[in-house]
């Protein structure tokens, strides 16, 4: 997810003008989206997995973003705040570049920066056998924390989305694509190491993925992989498939919830599909399928309408 | 004799932006569908680590 926020503030920050009317009604259709979405998955999933729901649990399973069902929105919830600092922000970017950079110290520092703390506390309470730290999420800044409760971790990465896009011509350096070349297996390892450690210490498999966002093993990643991606050109059937994945991907997001749970029941019948490259194709089934419903779906008079966060399409 | 200028491109593309947004979207449906096994503490597999290693990269 870290690299949807990347790519949004570097191509959002980055654009020659802003239209505070344009941007107000995205806020809008981003929101009722996250409540079309929510009744349409949650409608779904209840029947593909046979419970009964009633409208007031649906309204209740939203609101809260039920585990499972509906959290993954939480995304356009992030988006929504980064929505909201977006015309300070686009004006400072483009004026007043030490406003700017200073915002962004304070996101870094109260977001990565205390979960680095967080991580080392829990690195030197394991080392020195006493109690320091329980837990990885803590805030250690208490109400000093501007950026506490809102994924403040999803504003740093839009705002280095756009200085590092704003900056590529002198970044896109080979020294820098060598650089990021080691960065990337370097960082998983030390994430993995730290994975490990922590999930030893509280008894369950640490969650490597949404729990990891905030640090800065993940952000280095996220730099690295953009480095390295810009260099390529796109050609041939694999490109066309990348161009046609990458235009969908919203659509894919909100659809994959339904898709993955209407076709896992038949894929864990297969051992094979326990296996890495098993799980990867059939990461990729849903993905097909996904993009075959957008498809038919866009077809269907209003239903583009919930793959877009425009509020007027063309 | 007068030639057409090439017609300009609405918006801009980036085939690398593309590249990463695919990427990200397929890390996505890999995390949230691990049908492999990564619970290396519930299970006490060895494979569930390998497994663990490459989620790391699930973080981006």
């Amino acid at each position: 997810m870290p690299i949807f926020f990347f790519i949004n503030g570097a191509l959002l920050l980055n654009k020659s003008g802003f239209s505070l009317k344009v941007h107000v009604s995205k806020i809008l259709k981003t929101g009722i989206l996250v409540i079309a979405w929510g009744f349409i998955t949650m409608i779904s999933l209840s029947l593909i997995y046979g419970e009964s729901i009633s409208v007031s649990g649906i309204i209740k399973d939203i609101y809260t973003l039920k585990t499972g069902w509906v959290n993954h929105l939480w995304f356009l919830e992030a988006l929504v705040v980064i929505y909201i600092f977006f015309p300070l922000l686009f004006l400072a970017f483009k004026t007043k570049k030490n406003y700017f950079y200073f915002f962004f110290a304070c996101v870094m520092i109260l977001s990565f920066g205390n979960t680095f703390l967080g991580l080392l506390l829990n690195v030197a309470s394991t080392v020195s056998g006493k109690f320091l730290n329980t837990y990885f999420f803590l805030n250690y800044f208490g109400g000093f924390n501007a950026f506490s409760g809102i994924y403040g971790f999803s504003i740093g990465y839009f705002m280095l989305g756009g200085i590092v896009f704003s900056m590529k011509d002198s970044i896109l350096t080979n020294r820098n694509r060598i650089l990021s070349f080691i960065a990337i297996p370097v960082s998983m390892a030390l994430l993995f190491s730290y994975g490990v450690l922590i999930s030893f210490r509280q008894g369950e498999t640490w969650d490597i993925g949404f729990e990891a966002f905030d640090s800065v093993f993940a952000l280095v990643m996220v730099v690295s992989i953009f480095i390295l991606s810009m260099q390529y050109n796109n050609h041939g059937l694999s490109g066309k498939i990348i161009r046609h994945v990458s235009k969908n991907t919203l659509g894919i997001y909100l659809l994959h919830r339904i898709v993955g749970a209407l076709i896992k029941p038949f894929f864990i019948e297969f051992d094979f599909f326990s296996t890495f490259i098993g799980g990867m194709i059939f990461a990729g089934a849903i993905l097909f399928l996904c993009l075959l419903l957008i498809y038919i779906l866009k077809k269907v008079p209003y239903f583009n309408y919930l793959f877009s966060l425009k509020l007027k399409l063309a | 004799m007068q030639q057409n200028p090439p017609a300009a491109k609405k918006y801009q593309t980036y085939d690398g932006l593309d590249l990463m947004k695919a990427m990200a979207i397929y890390f996505v449906l890999i995390y949230h569908f691990p049908i492999m096994e990564v619970d290396f503490i519930g299970t006490g597999k060895t494979g569930a680590y390998s497994n663990f290693f490459i989620f790391s990269i699930f973080s981006t």
